[in-house]
């Protein structure tokens, strides 16, 4: 079984270079002008933008990639896409769902729960965090009260021995 | 007790790591995720999902003294992938490029596949295995001979392999990477840029110049 490490590092650092994004954005656009758009260029396009290294051409992924998957054909690998792109965004509940509904189709797709355990994982993570930081807070706060406390006691009986 | 412990650290830092990217291409449906799930997990699915855009797992092997982590990038031959994959040749030491026995095709459609790889793979002295797979199924129609033979006419190593079996799975992938092993200059300048050099772009991308948000 793949490393979970190892498997996030290749799905965070699955970049394709720039000059293939742009020249995807210029076919369908140039497509898209003539009218011609067909499916797969619309998911070629989106799956360009959703392999790019800016937040900003991974949104517009997914709301190409989104649009597609409301017309039913193909849903699964559009699905995947979207949780991949989410999951880039680090909006774990949203890729949860998408990824969750790609598992309903095929419970036994090897590559669907190899993300499936990615994303959980983040949102076990967050979950703990989120938890952490409310009570290190307070440990913090209780500390820092502390410490004061010991310092201002010390610095008035250093005075008081003067 | 308290007799130094040295020594087996010593023998572990003696074994040398390498990182190694293998690609597996071929038409939709010869046995391409099947032969990586057997190699990786030991598994067989008579129902194997067709693969989406490209997979990716990871294995470590020791072989020829060395310890060997192969990151094995498994596309998808359907059509509508055909022109995103290639983007995943870049980098790669080894390519496993199989068809199916039974479906002459997949066999006549090699040449599509070398192609592909002579455009868009980026390490031109890369390895090459051709893997004949489904040898389980009797309804066979090409020869062990004709492989052998294409193979040899495209300096490739050859096997035959059957994912159901585990017939040939693990020598495709082991040989492969034996031959890698024998040419250094594949992989030495690999080794102080592991982490990139799995992906994609390979370092190649310019660092974010516009200010705009990074993943
Ligand atoms: N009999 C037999 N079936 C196989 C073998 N390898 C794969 N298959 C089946 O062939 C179909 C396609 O396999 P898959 O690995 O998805 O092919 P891919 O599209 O090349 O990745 C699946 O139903 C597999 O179970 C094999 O060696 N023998
Ligand atoms: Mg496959």
């Amino acid at each position: 079984m793949a490393d979970n490490s190892e498997l996030e590092k290749a799905i965070i650092g699955d970049f394709i270079p720039l000059a293939m994004i742009q020249a995807a954005e210029k076919e369908y656009k140039k497509k898209n002008e003539e009218g011609s758009l067909t499916d797969q260029d619309r998911f070629s396009y989106a799956w360009h933008l959703i392999k790019s290294r800016y937040k900003d051409d991974i949104k517009k992924g997914i709301s190409i990639m989104g649009e597609l998957c409301q017309d039913g054909t193909d849903q699964r690998d559009y699905l995947y896409f979207l949780a991949l792109a989410y999951y880039k965004l680090e909006e774990y509940s949203e890729a949860e769902q998408c990824i969750n509904r790609v598992l309903h189709m095929e419970p036994n797709n090897s590559q669907a729960k190899d993300l499936k355990k990615l994303v959980s994982g983040k949102i076990q993570q967050d979950n703990l965090i989120a938890a952490g930081v409310v009570g290190g807070a307070a440990l913090v706060g209780a500390a820092a009260v502390g410490t004061l406390a010991v310092i201002g006691g010390a610095i008035v009986a250093k005075l008081i021995s003067k | 007790m308290g007799v130094s412990p040295r020594p087996l650290r010593g023998n572990l830092r003696v074994m040398e790591d390498v990182s190694l990217k293998i690609l597996i291409i071929g038409d939709s449906g010869v046995g391409k995720s099947s032969l990586l799930l057997r190699f990786v997990n030991n598994t067989f699915d008579p129902d194997q999902a067709s693969t989406i855009g490209v997979d990716f797992k990871v294995k470590t092997v020791q072989l020829a003294g060395k310890r060997v982590k192969l990151a094995i990038w498994d596309t998808a031959g359907q059509e509508r992938f055909r022109t995103l994959t290639p983007a995943y040749y870049r980098g790669a030491q080894g390519v496993i490029l199989v068809y199916d026995v039974c479906l002459p095709d997949t066999f006549e459609g090699l040449e599509v596949w070398l192609n592909e790889l002579d455009t868009y793979a980026t390490k031109k002295d890369l390895v090459k295995m051709l893997v004949g797979n489904k040898i389980d199924k009797t309804e066979r129609k090409i020869s062990r001979a004709d492989g052998l033979q294409f193979a040899r006419r495209n300096s490739m190593l050859f096997i035959e392999s059957s994912a159901k079996t585990r017939d040939g799975v693990q020598e495709a992938f082991e040989e492969l990477v034996q031959k890698i092993l024998q040419n250094p200059d594949l992989y030495t300048e690999n080794t102080s840029t592991v982490n990139v050099s799995s992906n994609p772009s390979s370092g190649s991308e310019p660092p974010s110049l516009c200010g705009c948000s990074l993943v």
